[in-house]
């Protein structure tokens, strides 16, 4: 087993946390469009018995 | 009689409605370039995961076939899960949306398509979990389905998606703990700018694709390695609906707008003429008050 699942994490997890680190890692003139890429807006918001249960995580 | 004032604020009313439309077709006419330009690059997302699953016979169909078929709602479900356990394929519905409306019949299609495949699995309803993505499917299905609702995601559809916006989604629904067999993503396939159809992408778990008839086929796999092909399809699956609905959602917007302009165009035209015709008649009538007092006078 990987190091990284032991850890915890998910091949999703892994692989965003990897893909962050190549964008860091690009020449500046690409860096700047590259890291609009790496945060996402979206609200999850679980659901229970047919409503919201918790605000934003 | 009409009044005139009246004809005059409804016409000021519509013209300014007109510009509304319009400028939201603009701005929707170049988002949607954006969006198919993206979509490209985002095809492989959706080609490799589904040429998996029919190469390890998961799924029955060939891809070309099911573009035909896609039309139609029967691909999804693969032949051993109904064998295996008829009486509960926990199957999770995601409905792909976005927060906005206004743009014909694109979320209520996906809705509409829900209800149906819900309405007809009915006997197995207690295993059916719903994910919407995006305000719209959630208001559309809060009503009916609102127990069955397992997470809901907001703030899509405002900038073109992300791969890291299917990840987020992907991981919630991981984490929301609830072990699917199969999920059922609904989006909008989208053809041409006057063309989309609403489809249905199965990604399997991890358990499933272990399953798979043809798994032999493949060579040298470690229990690891599906699991996390099980993760990244699912992601991937996501990213790639979430992109084709967001081309689909687009082009449908802009010939809304378009439609709209239209018809403000059409109404502009016959309020115009009532207009003058009244202020004509208003004009006509003063004239011959004036000119018939002044005969009385005389």
């Amino acid at each position: 087993m990987s190091a990284w699942r032991q850890a915890g994490l998910s091949y999703i997890n892994y692989s965003n946390i990897a893909a962050k680190v190549l964008r860091r890692s690009l020449k500046p003139e690409f860096r700047s469009e590259a890291l609009k890429r790496d945060e996402s807006h979206v609200r999850i918001t679980p659901w229970a018995n047919g409503r919201p249960a918790r605000k934003y995580i | 009689m009409v009044q005139l004032k009246q004809v005059s604020m409804r016409l000021k009313s519509i013209h300014n409605i007109q510009k509304i439309t319009k400028t939201m077709k603009m701005v929707s006419a170049s988002k949607f370039t954006k969006a198919e330009r993206e979509l490209k690059s985002a095809r492989a997302f959706g080609y490799g995961p589904r040429k998996f699953y029919v190469s390890s016979q998961l799924q029955k169909e060939a891809l070309g076939k099911e573009k035909e078929k896609e039309g139609e709602r029967e691909l999804a479900q693969p032949p051993e899960v109904k064998k295996e356990d008829v009486k509960k394929p926990r199957i999770i519905y995601v409905a792909v949306t976005s927060d906005r409306g206004l743009c014909g019949g694109v979320h209520s299609g996906i809705a509409r398509m829900i209800r149906r495949t819900l309405a007809e699995r009915s006997a197995d309803a207690p295993h059916h979990k719903i994910v919407c993505i995006g305000d719209k499917s959630r208001s559309l299905l809060r009503l009916a389905y609102g127990e069955h609702i397992l997470v809901s995601v907001k703030q899509i559809g405002r900038t073109s998606p992300i791969f890291k916006d299917a990840s987020t989604v992907a991981t919630a629904i991981t984490q929301s703990g609830y072990a699917y067999d199969t999920a059922e993503i609904y989006y909008n396939q989208y053809f041409t700018p006057v063309k989309y159809v609403t489809t249905i992408v199965p990604a399997f778990s991890r358990k499933n694709i272990e399953l798979a008839p043809k798994m032999t086929a493949f060579d040298d796999i470690e229990e690891d390695q599906l699991e996390s092909y099980a993760e990244w399809t699912l992601a991937a699956l996501l990213y790639y609906a979430l992109k084709q609905s967001a081309a689909s959602e687009q082009s449908s917007r802009m010939s809304a707008m378009d439609n709209a302009t239209k018809n403000a165009n059409e109404m502009i035209r016959k309020l115009s003429l009532l207009y003058n015709r009244t202020r004509q008649a208003v004009i006509t009538r003063e004239l011959i008050e004036i000119i018939s007092g002044a005969a009385a006078l005389k």
